[in-house]
């Protein structure tokens, strides 16, 4: 792995568990959750005033900037960091708590293949018939989703920008 | 919702294999809410594309194959499935907003047919409310992703 930035607060690179033959970059729920939920709770306590000594820059989570700003001109490089922030700050405080506990304790539902923004959309609909239980199934599955992309950006903008992730299932507790 | 249309799929499977062709390019467009894609959706005429004058090029904006485009692809032991992220795509309004209508509802990714309105609508994403961004100003998509999953 050609390592291009290093920086404080939040090392995606280090979670990774190891790296196969053919580049895929192997990395354990088990690890990748609570890590990066941790690093999540950290910002959006934070609130805009995340320190450098917190891995901020400008007040944003550093990991998150494309500093090198490798896309196209016009993609604003703290844009990622703004979005995921802002999404994850919206969130219920209790679906971080929900999101790293095993699957099992949740509704017997089977969880539908949404966006991480559709789940939220949907566990906040003003419709009665929406169950308690399933609200915060998909609060939980969108705290998963949101840890899940916040990880790989910060992992894509530490690395070359190119990724093959395996997402190893040592714990089947994180799944949706 | 999020997902592939059923051309999408039967043409993912005769790319698997059948040895069908794959596009040189792929295209992702934007589109109204005038009709929402689903999975029986087959071309992009069949949609309503923003405006093309301020911003917007007719077709949307063009992918090619590889790990330089399509960025972070993800096999999920947990969820029993496959993903593939796209990179980060951006619009600049110019002259005026980006559309004249409400704005972007939908993204779709296309082949590269040449007549542009018989390219397949291969995966769609809703992008949750109508979307549009005044003079000077960038809509931009992140994180937009192609699962398999099971079922």
């Amino acid at each position: 792995m050609a390592t291009r930035i290093v920086r404080p607060g939040f090392d995606a690179r280090s979670l990774v568990d190891a790296v196969a033959d053919d580049g895929t970059l192997r990395v354990r729920l088990s690890v990748v959750y609570p890590a990066t939920i941790a690093r999540i709770r950290e910002v959006i306590a934070a609130g805009d005033g995340l320190t450098r000594e917190q891995g901020g820059e400008r007040g944003l989570p550093a990991e998150l900037i494309d500093a090198e700003h490798r896309g196209h001109p016009d993609v604003d490089p703290l844009g990622a960091a703004r979005r995921l922030r802002r999404l994850c700050r919206r969130m219920p405080a209790t679906a971080w708590d929900d999101a790293l506990l095993p699957r099992e304790g949740f509704a017997d539902v089977k969880t539908p293949s949404l966006s991480p923004d559709q789940y939220v959309l949907a566990a906040s609909a003003d419709d009665d018939r929406i169950d308690d239980r399933i609200r915060r199934l998909f609060f939980r599955a969108a705290a998963l989703e949101y840890a899940r992309l916040w990880f790989t950006r910060a992992l894509k903008n530490q690395l070359e920008g190119q990724l093959t992730i395996a997402l190893i299932a040592d714990d089947r507790g994180f799944r949706l | 919702m999020a997902g592939w249309t059923n051309r999408g799929k039967y043409l993912a499977l005769s790319r698997l294999f059948r040895g069908g062709t794959i596009p040189t390019a792929y295209y992702v467009a934007l589109v109204r809410s005038t009709v929402a894609p689903a999975a029986d959706i087959n071309t992009l005429s069949e949609l309503t594309q923003l405006s093309t004058s301020t911003g917007y090029t007719s077709g949307g904006i063009s992918l090619t194959p590889g790990a330089t485009d399509f960025d972070v692809l993800t096999e999920d032991d947990a969820n029993d499935r496959g993903l593939v992220q796209i990179k980060d795509l951006v619009w600049t309004a110019s002259g005026g907003n980006l559309d004249s209508g409400a704005g972007a509802r939908y993204a779709v990714l296309t082949d590269d047919n040449a007549t542009e309105g018989s390219r397949t609508v291969e995966e769609y994403w809703d992008l949750t409310s109508d979307r549009n961004v005044s003079d000077g100003q960038t809509l931009t998509l992140q994180d937009c992703e192609i699962r398999i999953n099971e079922s």
